[in-house]
């Protein structure tokens, strides 16, 4: 791999930019391989490049039915953040932004991590109380968290609606300040061209038709390319988990909705963090082009469809417009929907599937693109030894049986 | 006025003169023009500067398809951010800015961005800007992105009315296409709405010299007064944006500068899109630079606002439709030189259109 910096621009801009090669190899499959990651999204990716990395296994193909990052990676709006109730969930994604926090240096690629800070916004002394609530678990989970005052909340964000006839005051926020936003595509293309470079071969276009099973053991998918076998396989298929289960031959307790989300067309620079007001359930930031984007909650209804719809665009909206009046006035540019999974404690499943020769790693809900790195790391460590990492642990399928729930649904006030 | 208007040619009132300002230049125009139309017809060519580049850009379409003229408009002590100069209509006293350039589009200084243009080939910043940290960069770069500046200003009356309406069809483009089906379909029985962005229906239409042997406008006012006679609902300055669920669609009804536009969920048992066509941009070198514009963006201009976008043209395109279209540019007096780019003659203009553009006033083209 030819390594990117400031240096090679320089003598590539010098010598007419002919020297740049494509970011990944596009190989045609072999009939085997070490192991299978199924889906070419972020966990995918970052699955197959920690295999090679941490693992030295590198005869591994990645399988995307469609492009990279075209599922939930390319769809989310990009918020990165730790700030989860119990221990395990705090463990889990505060190690997921402490490699966020070297990713671009890991990866050789800017994936544009900017820590500015990740608000929830608080309306009512009961509200302050819940939210004190949060503050001391992180607190104690190590997390880094602020609790602040309307008048600290006003000076990171004057656009906020602090008119005295606001449908909902301001009257303070918890503020986790290492939280943010990354270059959603970058991470994808990031783990893609370092996976490639370490010798994983990314295949898209490329779609799982059906499992090989042979005494009971998972060996291989049959996929439009034809089959394709391996020692172990994986699964990141965010939004039709059950799906490929199902193809599997297992059951996942998941429900998959569309959420939708927004960006407006580019303005000069307003908002400075990642602002969540609960009261209207709508959150929103800035990118670095310019655009404000902007999300809410889940549509009520479970769906495959990856498409928006007009209720809940009002919904957010009237949200946004009420938390920044000022931004009333910008237009939207496009909207969109994404398919997440969701599982009745709000926490991710990961670990074996229960067919032998099989790992998943899905229920990711609304939250799965700030857990990438966490995601495949872990992934990378369940396929490659067989066994959990203590992170994921907790995340073992079994946990519905044993009744060991995460419930971060109750506990941190997450929308779904 | 200037050497851009033609006599007798557009749907402007030359009886009521605005002023306005764009990047603090007094102009003037008419009643119907837009702010691009007024600023062509002063002969202004640099309206805009590129997003990444800072290069010159001009107007080069005439409708919601214009990639450049993007401004800040001021009225009435409102100021709305990133307004479309080609569908903003004048109004006395407006006070246009040009977006991301400083101090005028004209003069940029940001444009020195360009002279480094290799180094920012595209994707260069997954590339740098790692070490020793994005957080170093990343403030620089958000200054330099993003269009027009929002107003912290809250307009507390800028408020969207809502209506919701149904019909059995919903017909979207009022242009020769789109009124032939709505009368069609009113005639047959069905309640009809015909929705139209412009400020009244015709599309295409005011291109052409005659319809059917009237004017095109007696021929619009025609058809438009036995669509209504059947029943038939029009709406103007209305844009269809989405179709949802269950035939749904949503639609913007403009309700003039620094008001907020009427919201409409029309519900339907039929949708008829007649939105009719735009000109895709030819590809070749250079294509952005002011003084090339689509060869339908052109002809609107002298339609509608009597605008003739130079006195010498090529214009180019790769099929032969553009016979037509150039032949009414040059009735009203444009000079033309035509050049077919399936024709190896396209080497006479030279390798660059700053060529072309030495010799000529403006470059259109047409592709399909």
């Amino acid at each position: 791999m030819k390594r990117y910096s400031a240096f090679r621009l320089i003598r590539e801009a010098a010598t007419g930019n002919q020297g740049w090669v494509p970011a990944w190899r596009t190989p045609t499959p072999k009939s085997h391989y070490d192991a299978i990651v199924i889906g070419g999204g972020g966990h995918g990716l970052a699955t197959a490049f920690y295999l090679a990395k941490n693992h030295a296994i590198s005869d591994v193909a990645v399988i995307e039915k469609g492009w990279l990052g075209g599922g939930n990676t390319g769809r989310n709006t990009t918020a990165i953040r730790s700030n989860y109730f119990y221990p395990e969930s705090a463990a889990l994604y505060d190690f997921s932004v402490k490699l966020y926090e070297g990713l671009s240096k890991t990866l050789n690629y800017n994936v544009m991590f900017s820590q500015r800070g990740m608000l929830m916004l608080t309306h009512s002394e009961p509200d302050m109380e819940m939210a004190t609530r949060q503050f001391n678990a992180m607190r104690i989970n190590g997390i880094d968290a602020e609790l602040l005052t309307a008048k600290q909340v006003q000076k990171i964000e004057p656009m906020l609606n602090f008119r005295s006839d606001a449908r909902h005051p301001i009257h303070g926020g918890v503020l986790q300040p290492r939280g943010g936003t990354g270059r959603h595509d970058a991470v994808a293309w990031g783990y893609a061209r370092a996976a490639s470079a370490l010798g994983v071969d990314i295949i898209q276009n490329c779609e799982v038709q059906s499992f090989i099973t042979e005494a009971g053991r998972c060996v291989g998918v049959e996929t439009s390319l034809g089959p394709i076998r391996a020692n172990v396989l994986g699964a990141s298929v965010a939004g039709h988990s059950s799906v490929l289960a199902e193809l599997a031959g297992f059951e996942l307790p998941i429900i998959s909705y569309t959420l939708q989300a927004f960006v407006s067309e580019p303005i000069k620079p307003v908002l400075n963090s990642v602002v969540l007001a609960p009261a209207f359930g709508t959150y929103a930031s800035q990118s670095d082009k310019g655009g404000l984007v902007c999300g809410g909650g889940l549509d009520r209804v479970p769906s495959y469809a990856q498409r928006g719809n007009f209720p809940v665009q009002e919904t957010v909206l009237s949200g946004l417009s009420e938390m920044f009046p000022a931004l009333n006035k910008v237009k939207l540019l496009r909207h969109w929907g994404g398919i997440v999974d969701v599982t009745p404690d709000s926490s991710p499943i990961i670990g074996p599937s229960g067919v032998d020769g099989l790992f998943i790693n899905c229920g990711w809900g609304t939250g799965g693109f700030k857990a990438i790195p966490a995601g495949g790391y872990l992934q990378a460590h369940l396929m490659a030894t067989g066994s959990h990492h203590e992170l994921s642990k907790p995340f073992d399928l079994s946990r519905f049986v044993s009744g060991h729930l995460i419930d971060e649904a109750a506990s941190s006030g997450i929308p779904h | 006025m200037s050497s851009h208007r033609i006599e007798q040619k557009g749907r402007i009132d030359r009886s009521q003169v605005l002023t306005f300002r764009f990047d603090g230049q007094r102009y003037t125009g008419f009643e119907g023009d837009t702010l691009a139309s007024a600023l062509l017809a002063n002969g202004v060519r640099v309206v805009a500067r590129s997003f990444k580049y800072h290069r010159p850009r001009g107007v080069c379409n005439a409708w919601f398809d214009e990639p450049n003229a993007i401004f800040n408009v001021t009225l009435r002590a409102r100021e709305l951010p990133n307004c479309l100069a080609t569908t903003t209509y004048l109004e006395e006293g407006m006070e246009a800015r040009s977006v991301n350039a400083w101090p005028s589009a004209q003069n940029d200084l940001k444009a020195v961005l360009d002279f480094a243009h290799p180094m920012w080939s595209a994707g260069f910043y997954y590339k740098t800007f790692m070490w020793p940290n994005w957080h170093l960069f990343e403030p620089m770069i958000r200054r330099l992105a993003g269009l027009g500046k929002v107003s912290p200003d809250h307009y507390d009356d800028y408020v969207s009315n809502q209506r919701f309406a149904h019909c059995d069809t919903l017909v979207v483009g009022g242009g020769a296409a789109g009124i032939a089906a709505a009368c069609a379909a009113a005639d047959a029985g069905d309640d009809v709405v015909l929705v139209d962005d412009h400020r009244e229906l015709g599309g295409g239409l005011f291109q052409q010299s005659e319809v059917e042997g009237h004017t095109p406008e007696d021929w619009i006012a025609g058809q438009r007064a036995a669509f209504e006679a059947a029943g038939g609902r029009v709406l103007v300055q209305t844009t269809a944006f989405g179709v949802f669920d269950h035939k749904m669609v949503g639609l913007v009804q403009n309700a003039g500068f620094g008001r907020a536009p009427r919201l409409w969920r029309m519900r339907t048992t039929r949708i008829i899109l007649a939105t009719g066509a735009v000109d895709r941009l030819m590809t070749f070198a250079n294509n952005d630079r002011p003084g090339v514009l689509s060869l339908l963006g052109a002809n609107e201009f002298l339609a509608r606002y009597g605008v003739l976008v130079g006195r010498e043209a090529v214009v180019l395109s790769n099929n032969s439709a553009g016979n037509q279209a150039a032949a009414v540019l040059a009735a009203a007096g444009m000079s033309i030189e035509r050049v077919d780019a399936r024709d190896a003659n396209l080497k006479v203009l030279g390798s660059t259109v700053e060529n072309a553009l030495r010799l000529f006033d403006v470059l259109c083209f047409r592709y399909y």
